[in-house]
């Protein structure tokens, strides 16, 4: 007979419950997975972590923590919340960059729904991509990355998409600063077939050229930005062991200055813009297969195409014309990938698959259109073909876990070959219940590279495959203590140290596109400890993290700091819960940031040159056309350290159809001028500050 | 209203970013003191040569000139002044002479020797011609340049400047180019003004039009307005009697120079204004090996045209 043990159940919002039941006497475990046990109505009482540091190098990030994080002109955005965890650099303020224990935004590789994004920015970065009312849950890795992630040499950020709700349907409209959030999830068939679409559009531009059309002007020119994104899924319940899902995002930022004309003798319109467009579509197909063996297939389809373009219309009389003239660079990837989960037995699963992918860059393609016939240039491309193959296993034996993984993986860029066998191990050691000890190694390569290893700004990036001989690789070891010193408080330390080799800095982007000159390759490394505390009780939940580090690199025979080094950066987050009961609730939340200044590069010689070509009067705009200010080949100053308070306030109403919620945050409150560029204007150092005090609103109705 | 002209572009942050002062805490700089070489390498002009010294002075750096300094130049493999110049500028009654290599090695006691190398290079020729253009009531010159003659030169650039020439031939230079061509640099271009004419549209580029080797086979025509944004000095308000163009063929070095130089100048234009999260220290190319400064060639075809007595 059995007796009823222990109950244990970890839930989290929006994840699976597992559940293990122990049963006395015998003391075997019985797998809910093996042997299926019909429970009884079970009350679950969970405590909730947003933010949830699973392992060595890994955060879980829960959407229910926007909710209550400060807003960014009026948007909620994961790529903002996760720059606050250690290890983890936002770059220069205001921007949607993760620069991962040293590394670059491109070394970190961005998946949605398992599929590549290769820009998650949208509006000069002030945001990312990634729509938090289409979004399930977001897992980072700092180290410990699974043998399934490659391609890139710092860290991995997983977003997965949540799927339609099977039983209701449930519709929300947001409102912020800049744009207008639409999303809805259900059922087209009940139990079988759900959908989830959510569309955010800035609605500025809108707004604006409705006003000017009431306004009937004559002549008008604008300088505006205008974005959207879309994700949409359908997922299918084949049957209790076979999934289908259709995912499809679409992203488009356009920076843009509009002019008009429009009287009497006819019609005349330009557009001047530049910007980005984001696509990816994926099928996903899961399937058990049997009772330890799970299978999963995607294809997928996704591009980045950053452009620029000038356009204009005419219409006098009964002649019309349209010209358009533009420059573009695309990348456009197809690729597929198997996966195997096989658990032998409770204690020992593996994890199998392969994948492979061509990407297509086209860097520099002009085209030149009037009336519709259009003349392209350099449309030769560069290619690349991934083929990978890995496995990982994971093994468990009393208070030891291991997971030790490998990656293969064959490059070809159309010129040459490179293979890379990239071992990964994490092992995690569990004394007194209490502490666990965790280590963690892992090799990655990356073949693929943006241009901005040295850029600060925000200059839109794009892709290009290795043209050199050699792969980007890194090769990091990681050591971690974690403690549950009470259910409310956890507290962990994690140490690493990476090097970097084959790295590419490209010295001058047009000679370096034109002609494959003007760059080096060159290392880097880093190393750091980052201490983290959890702690959730009652109303009250904080985290903080403290990181010590040092991030250097070297091209030739100089050794220097890495752009965003922070030898000390600290972080915190507090939410104090001011009311919950049926009807309400409101929270306040605030974040603390404080960080080293970053290395930067301020002239400090300033020496006379022939100019430019060829009268000073020539350039209206600039005083000093003759003297050349030198900048150094490495940094030779940092900024003033930077600190930023943020507070937010969160009401939540129920009423009688669904919720309204109301979100106040106050960035920087203390107003410090943390300086965004350093520049010398009229012979004095000068710097911007992007953000000083700045308030922020959103409005969400649910149904 | 006839036109009415609204930058609407991220207000919140319009109204918060702001610039201020800025007191730099300077790590200490391992940069040695050096030579600075000056010069243009023109057939249209005799060669010259600036010569400056870079001091430092604690963590403060100034220049002065470099005087008593040895200096080599070499035309080909012949050499075509050596000397001690006794002042800071190398003058030479000689003109450079287009297609011809020049190097120059300038030495200094308690100074690395410096060097540089370049080439003059034969001119980009054109077919020119500008005829005037009525866009809703104004008129503009429009002026055309066809049938390129590129020279095969590796790396080489064109850059076009626009002169209007003057009673007495003053010559002034407009600081504004407005061009649709998809093959002109974008380094320069400014959007969101009003359209100039349907010919050339919106854009104006400032002060120049650049168009890289890598889009100059593809080159057929330039058509494009000089534009002329008056800053006040009275003598820009003389009569104009014609206009100049002047295609410039750039050697690597003086195209890559003036381009750099060009980018650094123009990354801070308003303070305070959003574009300024733009930004991005920018290094000015250099050609003198163990120094600073550039030693470039360039050649130049000068187009005139002579206005309608009555004047526009």
């Amino acid at each position: 007979m059995i007796k009823k043990g222990l109950l244990f159940l970890i839930c989290l919002i929006d994840l699976p419950v597992f559940a293990q039941l122990t049963i006395e006497g015998d003391s075997a475990q019985v797998s809910l997975f093996d042997s299926p046990v019909q429970l009884s109505e079970v009350i679950v009482s969970s405590r909730v972590r947003n933010m949830q540091s699973r392992g060595i190098g890994n955060f879980r990030m829960n959407p229910s923590q926007l909710n209550i994080s400060p807003l960014f002109l009026g948007e909620r955005d994961i790529v903002k919340t996760l720059q606050f965890l250690p290890g983890v650099s936002a770059g220069m303020e205001g921007s949607s960059q993760l620069n991962i224990r040293g590394g670059t935004n491109d070394q970190t590789l961005y998946l949605l729904d398992d599929v590549p994004v290769y820009n998650q920015n949208h509006t000069f970065g002030f945001f990312s991509i990634f729509n938090p009312d289409a979004i399930k849950n977001v897992e980072l890795y700092k180290g410990g990355i699974p043998a399934q992630y490659g391609d890139r040499l710092s860290g991995v950020v997983s977003v997965s998409l949540k799927d339609g709700d099977y039983r209701k349907h449930n519709t929300s409209v947001s409102m912020g600063l800049l744009a207008l959030t639409l999303a809805s999830d259900g059922y087209i068939i009940k139990d079988k077939l759900s959908y989830t679409i959510a569309g955010r559009r800035s609605f500025l531009d809108l707004l604006y050229n409705g006003v000017m059309s009431l306004a009937e002007e004559d002549e008008s020119a604008i300088a505006m930005i205008s974005f959207y994104d879309i994700n949409g899924k359908l997922s299918w319940k084949i049957n209790d062991r076979n999934h289908l899902s259709w995912q499809v995002y679409n992203g488009f930022d356009d920076i843009y200055g509009a002019s008009k004309t429009n009287d009497e003798d006819g019609k005349y319109s330009e557009k001047v813009g530049n910007g980005w467009n984001t696509f990816m579509t994926s099928f996903r197909y899961y399937s058990q297969l049997n009772t330890k063996l799970l299978f999963s297939n995607t294809v997928y389809y996704t591009t980045l195409d950053n452009f620029n373009y000038h356009r204009s219309k005419s219409h006098v009389a009964d002649t019309k014309y349209k010209t358009e003239n533009g420059e573009s660079s695309l990348l456009t990837e197809f690729g597929g990938k198997i996966t195997f989960e096989h658990c032998v037995s409770e204690k020992n699963t593996f994890f199998y698959g392969l994948e492979g992918a061509y990407q297509k860059f086209t860097p520099g393609y002009i085209y030149r259109e009037k009336n519709n016939q259009k003349i392209a240039y350099y449309t030769d491309h560069l290619g690349l073909v991934k083929l990978s193959g890995y496995a990982n296993h994971e093994f468990s034996y009393k208070q030891f876990s291991l997971n030790a993984g490998i990656r293969a993986s064959l490059y070809d860029n159309m010129k040459n070959k490179r293979f890379a066998v990239e071992p990964r191990v994490k092992a995690n050691y569990y004394l007194g219940g209490k502490n666990k000890f965790m280590i963690g190694y892992d090799y990655m390569s990356q073949p693929v590279n943006t241009i901005n290893e040295m850029n600060y700004n925000v200059q839109t990036d794009f892709w290009i495959p290795y043209q050199e001989d050699k792969l980007s690789k890194s090769s990091q070891i990681s050591f971690g203590w974690k403690n549950y010193t009470t259910s409310a408080l956890h507290i962990s330390v994690e140490a690493y140290y990476k090097k970097m080799f084959n790295l590419l800095l490209i010295r001058n982007l047009e000679n370096y596109l034109d002609f494959h000159t003007d760059f080096e390759t060159g290392s880097g490394s880093s190393a750091g400890v980052e201490f983290m505390g959890e702690y959730t009780k009652n109303k009250f939940t904080v985290w903080a993290s403290y990181t010590l580090s040092k991030a250097r690199r070297t091209f030739g025979d100089k050794t220097f700091p890495f752009k965003y080094d922070a030898p000390h950066s600290i972080s915190a987050f507090g939410n104090y819960m001011l009311k919950k009961s049926e009807k309400k609730e409101s929270s306040v939340s605030v974040n603390i940031q404080y960080k080293t200044g970053y290395p930067y590069y301020i002239p400090n010689i300033v020496y006379p040159s022939p100019g430019l070509p060829t009268h000073p009067i020539g350039y209206l705009e600039i005083d000093d056309v003759f003297n050349v200010e030198y900048i150094p080949h490495s940094p030779n100053t940092r900024l003033r350290d930077y600190f930023r308070v943020d507070l937010n306030y969160t009401l939540e109403k129920k009423l009688k159809r669904g919720t309204i919620a109301w979100q106040f945050s106050l960035l920087n409150v203390t107003n410090r001028s943390n300086p965004y560029t350093v520049y010398m204007k009229d012979g004095r150092y000068r710097a911007f500050v992007l953000v000083p005090i700045l308030p922020s609103i959103s409005f969400k109705r649910s149904f | 209203m006839k036109s009415k002209f609204i930058l609407f572009v991220l207000p919140f942050l319009m109204m918060a970013s702001c610039s201020v002062g800025y007191d730099v805490d300077m790590l200490k700089s391992d940069e040695p003191e050096c030579i600075i070489v000056s010069a243009l390498l023109n057939p249209a002009k005799p060669v010259q040569v600036e010569l400056y010294r870079l001091q430092n002075d604690g963590n403060l750096y100034s220049y002065t000139e470099l005087k008593g300094a040895n200096v080599i130049i070499r035309e080909e493999q012949k050499i075509i002044y050596d000397g001690v110049c006794e002042e800071s500028i190398v003058k030479i009654d000689y003109f450079p002479q287009t297609n011809a290599s020049y190097s120059i090695e300038v030495s200094f006691e308690g100074l690395k020797t410096v060097r540089a190398r370049t080439q003059v290079p034969p001119v980009i020729t054109c077919t020119s011609s500008f005829h005037l253009g009525e866009y809703r009531g104004d008129f503009d010159y429009i002026i055309e340049l066809n049938a390129f003659e590129i020279p095969p030169v590796e790396k080489i650039g064109m850059w076009v400047t626009t002169y209007k020439v003057c009673e007495n031939d003053e010559e002034v230079q407009y600081n504004e180019m407005y061009t649709k061509n998809a093959f002109v640099d974008k380094t320069n271009s400014v959007a969101g003004m009003p359209v100039k004419n349907e010919t050339v549209g919106s854009i104006y580029h400032n002060g120049f039009l650049r168009v890289k080797n890598k889009n100059l086979p593809f080159l057929d025509e330039l058509v494009f307005t000089p534009n002329y944004v008056g800053d006040g000095h009275p003598q820009r308000n003389l009569l104009q009697t014609g206009i100049k163009v002047k295609v410039m063929t750039a050697s690597p070095e003086y195209d890559q120079f003036c381009k750099s130089l060009y980018e650094q100048k123009s990354m801070i234009v308003y303070e305070g204004d959003i574009s300024s999260i733009f930004f991005q220290p920018k290094t000015v190319y250099s050609n003198i090996e163990n120094g600073l400064g550039i030693f470039a060639g360039v050649s130049e075809m000068n187009y005139v045209f002579d206005l309608p007595t009555r004047g526009y």
